[in-house]
Formats: C-alpha cells, structure tokens, sequence
C-alpha cells in the first residue's frame, strides 16, 4: 500500500533536484531574457568535472564544487563577454542559436574526451537512507538541502547586496540602468557568469544521483525549462515552487498512473501554464 | 539535349554500372559499419576487435576456400564508423556495397542502428549477418538478405522462464511464483515483455504476473516504479534496462530495501563498474547473455584466450558475438563455394554449424523467425567474490544459482 505521504515526500525530495539544475536557467533568463540552451552542456560538463575530481584525486564531489562552479563562473562570464555579447542586442533567437550550438560543441568534446561510455561516482554514503516515515535516500535529502540553502543564498545576494541590485535594475531597465552609471555589459558577463556556476552546482550534484554520460545534460534542460514557465520565469522561490510541485505531480503520476506517466506530467504541465497564463514565456519571449 | 549532356549522362551509367558490378574475385571483402566514436562507441571498439580477429585467425589459415576461385582466398575487412547514428549507419552501407564493392555485410551494433542499416541489404540484395541487434522487429519485415546470430529478446525472456522452473523444480523457489516485471518502453522492452507474458500464459500452476509496469528509457526517477513493486509482493523481479536506468533503479530498489528471491535486470547486471558503483548490493543478480567469457565450452574459451592475448580483458558479450557473426559469414562463403550473393544467401539459410561459442553451440537461421537464431541465451549470476556463475543452460553451468528467501 502506497501512502500519499510517501507521494508527497518522494515528491518534495526529487522536486529538491529539480531545483537544483534549474536555478542557472532561470537566472539567465530572468537578468538576460535569453533560455539558454547550452544549460544542458554546462550540466554534463561539471559532472564530468566532479567525476574526473573523484576518480582521480578521491574528492568528494561536495568539496569538488568549490572548485568546480567558480571555474564555471569564470568561463560562464568569458563565454558571454567574447560570444553571446555579439548577439545580446539582436533577437532572442540568435543568442538561443549560438547557446545552442555551443551546447552542441560540448556534447560533441565530451564523447571525444569521455567516449559514449556511461561513468558513475561511487560514493561510500551512497546507499545510505535516512527514515522520515519512509526510508529517503541520503544523497536525494543533502541535494534537497543545497536547494533549499541555494534559495535563501540568492534570496539574500539579490536583496541585499550591491551585485544584487544591479542585476535586477539591469533586468527591469537596461536602458535605465546604463544612464544610471552601471554597466549593463559588466552586469550581465557577471549575471551569465553566475547562472553557469549555478548550473554547475546543479551538474555536480547531479552527478551524485546520476549515470554520467555526453547525453546527461538533455533531459534535464528539457525539465528545468518546464520548471522556469512553472515557477514564473525569473523568481528564484518561483523556480524552487515549481521544482516541488513539479516534482510532486511527477510521482504522483508515476505511483497512480504508471512509470510511463512521469515524463509526460511535466510537459502537460508546460502547455497548460503556456495556455493558461498568457503573461507568461510568450510574452516573454516576444520582450 | 545537347551531345556534351547526352555524353556526361553516358559516362555517369557507365560508372554506375562499374561501381555496382561484381568485386574482383581475388580476395573477399567483408564490409561493416561500426559506432566507433559516439555514444556506442565502447561497444563498437569491442566489436571492431571480435570482427578484426576472425578475419585475422582466416588469414592465418591461408585464407578461406572458395571453389569457384580454385583456391583459398585471403579476407579484407572495410570498415567505417557510423558514429552511433543511424542515418550514417544506413549512407555507409550503401557506400560500401555500391562503392567499396563489398561482398557481404557485417552489421553495426546496437538495436535501433541494426534495424535502420537492415534496409540496405535487402535493397541491395546482399548477404547481412548481424551480432548487434536482437529485437524481433528487424526480422519481422519478411526480409530474405538479413540473418540474426542473436536470439529475440522475446526468446531471452523465455530462458528466464525456463530456469524459474528449474528453480522451482529444485525446491528453492516458491510454487506457484509470483513475478513482477517492469519494461522499459521500447521495442526491445516490448519483446521482453510479450515473451515473459507469453510463457507465463502456458504455466499457469507455477508462475502468475502481479506486476507489468513500463518506464521510460533514460528515466530520471524510479521511486514511485519501486513504490508501486513494493506493493506487488512478488517473489521474483524481473526489469529489462540499459545500463543508466539499470544503476538508477537497483539503487531505488537497494535504498527503498527491497528484497526478492531472484532479482534481475535483463542483460546487465554482471558490468565490473555496477559493483564499483553499487558495491555489494549487487550479489546475486541475475543477468541474460547472449554470450560470456565464462562459457565452459573448448571454441569459447579458445576464444577468450586468443582475445586476452591480443587485446586484454574483455568487458561484456560484444566482442564474442562479433567473432562469431563474422565467422558465420565466412563458413557461409566457403559452403557457397563462390561469392555470388545468393550462393551465399542460400549457404546461410541452409546453415547448421556446430562449434560455435554462443550457447548452444550451433548457428542456424529458422524461417519460422524471420532468419533469427533460437538459442537459448546464458543467465550468469554475480557472486559475492566478484565473479560470475552460469546458472543456464544446463550444459554450461558453473554452479548452482543462488535464490534468497523472498522478505
């Protein structure tokens, strides 16, 4: 007998994940109005990067992050400053184009560098289970945890710090924030730098839970995309909502209707928040 | 039309007739595509290396005996990387046969790659053995260029079957059964899943299905498939996978602390790097096989000796069935005795070789399947001390499986 409190907390948790990778996706998009496409590669490619830590020098992944998304960081700003600035003042597309064919590049570099093979981190907690009524899986639960702490870090970096505000006022009025002294240019190579260093967490992290292979970072672009129009496209609470309801609705599908169900939640989902809420991604798009 | 065009269009089909004419007869030119870089790419290697050293092992023997010819002629092999997509596996083989003049095909691996590229010989009309795709929609197409040395996955559930009543007749399975399958929503997951049906449906008395759950390939969660196999209180689950959902499931399943009598994920399970990531809760999984280094027969294991000494270990079934597939194509043209492509269509369908290293040791194509081997595959179990045990067929066994007491 399955309770609907095992669906719930299966749910919370997994929603955790989603939150996770789909932080970076929403940061770009929220400061830049850009889906950036290449959030799947950047994905696959810290968790190649945790891997290698791991295989090679026995890092745990937790540690290897602060390695890992500051250099995503860096390269998240240089990949803005010398490509996606070419085309930021154009339309949308072209930026999703270049994203999307740096995205491709990647995937095609891993399969040169890591083959097709699929690799795994072993982790000596890695079957661990903690009982909140259910056995949940510890690694699901410290995921769950980064979310949560990633939330309130950016609640308070967008808040309360001078970075913060700058990309928000470059968010609401580019044009405005220029004339009022900032950068726009240096605000947002900052702003793409730090939503690739989220997705860098997200890939470390999931690197954790997951087969590591060049095609990793796919499905999950697909998913965190659902989760943004979900969770109203720029608000980080909104992105962790989404992800939880999201990952609630997912379960839920999958105990009462099937394993088949799961995926297809999340895209019915996209289409009735498109439908349904016309102030969201089309308006958006259109800017 | 003006001369100059009428003389482009001469010369265009005459080089067409050229380039599709028959191959010079003084050697034979087996032709193949292969995932050599992406993501199928571990495998491809692999089958690179089971083709490379048949064709090699031929020509150490002076080459293979064609009558018509009046001597043993020598074996290249044409191979090109298909990059594990389809639509190359499909342009390459054209090229190979209309361009390289090849006198038969051997096939790439992996389902979905086999099943697109099968259209080729049959266009073509030319000989197509592969040890890279198993699911009976290739062979059901009624096509009469393309043989499979791998037994259906329907075929692969059957053997499942058998053993559980093995199983049950040695007294350490409970009678009647009950199983609990989940199938991943492909065509190879399909054929699982109508071939477990299908013999469950004729043994009523000792096995009976409490559980049919599809998932989707490359899933990202399978909590609530584990939730809801819980609650099926099966004595036996059985998953078809590939190896990512194979690792994400039995971690669900080992976190969760699920326990069954008998536990298996089609043919994975016996992977070195699933015990690397699952330690110790990989004991006693069973896997199917269409081949394994582990088979006690003296080709097989003559085999694993000569693989090891050239290129190391080996890693999986892959380079055991390339071997064979291309040993197959060439017993086929030395039975035709020329290498006119329906000579050796005919050898083929007419073959009954022994000695060969998969179970059963015999390579036949029946009619009745579409051309499709109907061997019965291997079923290994993991053992505790890392190794592998045969636990079926009967004549191959290692050992007796071990089944644990259903919680």
């Amino acid at each position: 007998m399955i309770t609907f409190f095992q669906v719930l907390l299966f749910g919370t948790i997994l929603g955790g994940v989603y939150a996770v990778m789909a932080y970076g996706l929403g940061l770009i998009y929220g400061v830049m109005r850009i889906v950036n496409l290449a959030h799947g590669a950047v994905l696959m490619l810290a968790a190649y990067a945790a891997f290698e830590l791991h295989a090679r020098w026995r890092i745990d992944p937790l540690l290897g992050a602060l390695l890992i998304v500051p250099a995503a960081y860096l390269g998240g700003a240089l990949v803005y400053r010398h490509l996606v600035s070419r085309v930021a003042t154009g339309p949308p597309m072209a930026a999703m184009l270049l994203l999307f064919g740096i995205g491709l590049c990647a995937r095609n570099v891993a399969y040169l560098v890591w083959t097709g093979d699929d690799q795994t981190i072993a982790l000596s907690h890695g079957l661990r289970t903690v009982d909140l009524g259910a056995p949940v899986p510890l690694t699901r639960l410290i995921v769950f945890g980064v979310a949560i702490a990633t939330t309130l870090a950016l609640f308070v970096l967008f808040r309360f710090t001078h970075f913060g505000r700058a990309v928000r006022a470059v968010a609401r009025d580019p044009i405005a924030a220029e004339l009022s002294g900032l950068s726009v240019a240096r605000v947002s190579a900052r702003a793409f730098g730090a939503g690739t260093a989220l997705g860098a967490l997200g890939g470390v992290l999931l690197a954790t839970l997951y087969v590591i292979n060049p095609e990793l970072g796919g499905p999950f672009l697909l998913k965190s995309f659902c989760i943004i129009v979900l969770g109203g496209m720029d608000s980080m609470p909104g992105i962790l909502a989404g992800a939880l309801t999201l990952g609630v609705a997912e379960t839920a599908a999958g105990v009462y209707g099937g394993s088949s169900m799961q995926d297809l939640v999340s895209f019915v989902l996209l289409v009735a928040i498109l439908v349904g809420r016309p102030g969201g991604l089309p308006s958006l798009v259109r800017r | 039309m003006g001369d100059g065009t009428r003389l482009l269009a001469l010369l265009l089909l005459v080089s067409t007739i050229a380039c599709t004419g028959p191959q010079a007869t003084d050697e034979i030119v087996l032709g193949a595509t292969l995932p050599l870089t992406g993501k199928e790419s571990r495998a491809g290697l692999m089958f690179r290396n089971g083709y490379t050293l048949a064709v090699e092992e031929a020509n150490a023997a002076g080459g293979v005996t064609v009558r018509s010819a009046g001597r043993k002629l020598k074996v290249r092999l044409e191979l090109l990387d298909d990059k594990s997509e389809s639509t190359t596996a499909v342009q390459l083989a054209e090229h190979l046969v209309t361009i390289r003049r090849v006198h038969a095909l051997l096939s790439t691996y992996e389902t979905k790659l086999v099943l697109a590229q099968s259209v080729v010989p049959e266009r073509q009309a030319i000989p197509y053995v592969t040890g890279g795709g198993a699911a009976s929609e290739i062979f059901k197409r009624g096509f009469r260029w393309v043989f499979g040395l791998l037994s259906s996955v329907e075929a692969m559930a059957g053997t499942f079957v058998d053993w559980l009543v093995r199983e049950q007749d040695a007294g350490r399975l409970p009678r009647p059964a009950k199983l609990a399958l989940a199938w991943e929503n492909t065509a190879h997951g399909q054929d699982f899943r109508n071939g477990l049906q299908a013999r469950v449906a004729t043994a009523p008395d000792r096995l009976s299905l409490v559980m049919s759950e599809s998932f989707e390939l490359n899933a990202k969660d399978f909590t609530p498939l584990m939730l809801t196999l819980k609650a099926a209180g099966a004595d036996v689950f059985l998953s078809d996978t590939h190896y990512p959902d194979f690792i994400l499931q039995h971690k669900t399943y080992l976190q969760l602390g699920l326990r069954h009598a008998v536990v298996s994920y089609g043919p994975r399970g016996g992977e070195p790097s699933a015990r690397e990531t699952l330690g110790d809760g990989v004991n006693h999984l069973v896997s199917g096989q269409w081949w394994t280094p582990e088979l006690p027969y003296p080709e097989s294991r003559a085999f694993v000796e000569k693989y090891r000494a050239k290129y190391g270990q080996i890693g999986g079934y892959y380079p055991g069935l390339a071997y064979e597939a291309a040993r197959t194509m060439l017993a086929a043209i030395e039975q035709a005795g020329s290498l006119d492509r329906e000579s050796i269509r005919a050898a083929l369908e007419r073959m009954n070789r022994t000695g060969a290293i998969i179970p059963g040791g015999r390579v036949y194509f029946p009619q009745k399947t579409g051309f499709q081997i109907d061997n019965p595959s291997v079923l290994v179990q993991n053992m505790p001390d890392g190794t592998l045990r045969i636990i079926h067929p009967p004549d191959a066994t290692t050992g007796a499986a071990v089944v644990s007491r259903p919680q």
